[in-house]
């Protein structure tokens, strides 16, 4: 097997670099880009690099080979002619450019773009508190291209929310040289028609929401909506402003300053005009809540006043048939008690009768006892009271004997 | 009316309906309110009716020949 043989760094590079050179399509390619990394040296020769967001890659302007543009600077866009080429002693590629030109229109419009934000932000002017859009708004006036298709959609689209909105339209030229001054002028307008004495003479509600802007278009198109004289006229206005420019993606600074920015002039009409049919409605169901809820309050209180005069009505008779009722009650229960007392009576009398039966002297005779007495018929209960010769009278139960005392024997008495 | 007293007027409609909605009031407090909310009601719907719907389409020379007209009354 035959080794294959190491090929020296220095000559791989030089071979790539030959091919590269070999290639047409690598040869007075016309490149768009951005600068940066811009730096010219003492040598004369002159190294950048040339990138957007896709990519980047350096370039070489070697002293003498083209005319280079005054004030080149980091950031500025150019549209560069160069070739493709490879510098051996670090492996790294570049464009060795032919010609550069600057991309001078939107360079430096952008340059100012940025360097007027720059100065309304630090002047507070992007940064300051925004007025409120009214809810209803009185008098709308939109400053836009006249007879341009934006305006059609915003009339349609306003229309369609609120027929009843007053609107008033100042068509003004929206790009070009006089782009600038009749925004402005049309702005001045607007303001005009927001104070409260001009619209009396035009027995008008004063304006008290502008909406500015235009429909999609180029940048160059649109750039005058990025010119300090427009942004300053927006900023000054003394009712909202709302900026309504291209689409969705452009932000200018009329976006930026407005107080309200809308991504496309339907998307203003949306922001300034309420649906009013929604509105109605709402009130409409308010009503209806209102009505409602006062119904069933009156209902409530019907209710509650027809209980309270059925038991009025009902109150007198039921008070006497109650009453009757507690007294029967009572008679039943005292009826009762009274019967019950009185058993209790009963019995306790025959209980006390049969006591009374069992100790009658006469029942103790009966069981074989018998009773003395003196001649006054008292009962002698002890012998100390007898005499000897003493005649007593003897009670049995079926009769009575006389009997003489001859010894009286009387027990010790016991301690 | 002012913006803030439509928006007002409508708040306090609102609290009106809520309050008959929640019930519990005796028979003049209801007819208080509901009367009061009636007005509101009324106010706001005027509101809402009463713009006239004028849209004047005017280009900018002309406007601005408005605005000198009547700034000179």
């Amino acid at each position: 097997m035959d080794e294959i043989e190491p090929i020296p760094v220095g000559k791989f590079v030089q071979a790539l670099r030959a091919r590269l050179r070999s290639d047409d399509r690598n040869q007075h390619c016309l490149l768009k880009g951005e600068i940066s990394q811009w730096k010219s040296y003492p040598s004369g020769h002159t190294y950048f690099s040339l990138r957007d967001d896709g990519g980047q890659i350096n370039a070489v302007i070697w002293k003498g080979r083209c005319r280079i543009p005054d004030d080149v600077k980091d950031g500025q866009e150019v549209l560069v002619i160069g070739n493709v080429d490879l510098y051996p002693a670090r492996g790294q590629l570049q464009i060795v450019v032919e010609r550069i030109e600057l991309i001078q229109k939107i360079g430096a419009l952008e340059q100012q773009k940025q360097k007027l934000l720059a100065q309304l932000r630090q002047e507070g002017v992007i940064d300051r508190p925004r007025k409120s859009l009214p809810m209803f708004p009185k008098h709308l006036v939109i400053v836009t291209g006249k007879d341009s298709a934006a305006l059609a959609d915003m009339l349609q689209l306003s229309q369609s929310r609120w027929p009843g909105i007053r609107t008033t339209v100042i068509g003004v030229t929206v790009q070009g040289e006089r782009a600038v001054e009749e925004i402005v002028r049309g702005l001045a307008v607007a303001r005009e028609l927001s104070r409260e004495s001009i619209a009396n003479s035009l027995a008008s509600p004063p304006c008290d929401v502008v909406i500015v802007g235009r429909g999609g278009g180029s940048p160059e198109d649109l750039w005058a909506f990025n010119l300090e004289a427009v942004a300053r006229s927006i900023a000054t206005m003394p009712i909202p402003v709302v900026s309504a420019v291209g689409h969705e993606s452009d932000i200018l600074v009329s976006d930026l300053v407005a107080d309200v920015r809308a991504s496309t002039p339907s998307h203003a009409v949306e922001c300034c005009v309420p649906l009013i049919d929604d509105h109605l409605a709402y009130l409409m169901d308010c009503e209806d809540r209102m009505l409602q809820g006062s119904l069933r309050q009156f209902n409530d209180v019907r209710q509650r006043l027809q209980q309270l005069k059925l038991r009025l009505q009902l109150a007198p008779s039921k008070g006497v048939s109650q009453a009757v009722r507690y007294l029967e009650r009572l008679g039943n229960d005292l009826h009762q008690r009274a019967a019950a007392t009185l058993q209790q009576h009963k019995q306790q009398l025959a209980v006390l009768g049969n006591a009374l039966q069992i100790s009658h002297p006469k029942r103790v005779l009966e069981r074989g006892y018998m009773m003395g007495t003196d001649d006054k018929g008292k009962v002698i209960s002890s012998v100390s009271r007898l005499n000897k010769g003493q005649i007593i009278s003897l009670q049995f139960a079926d009769g009575e004997a006389d009997a003489n005392i001859d010894n009286i024997r009387q027990h010790e008495e016991e301690t | 009316m002012t913006e803030e007293t439509y928006s007002d007027a409508l708040r306090r409609l609102e609290a009106i309906v809520a309050e008959l909605e929640r019930g519990g009031m005796d028979l003049e407090a209801t007819l208080q309110r509901f009367e009061e909310g009636s007005k509101l009601l009324e106010r706001c719907q005027e509101e809402l009716k009463k713009a006239e719907g004028k849209l004047e389409n005017l280009r900018l020379p002309d406007a601005e020949a408005m605005i000198d007209e009547a700034r000179k009354e």
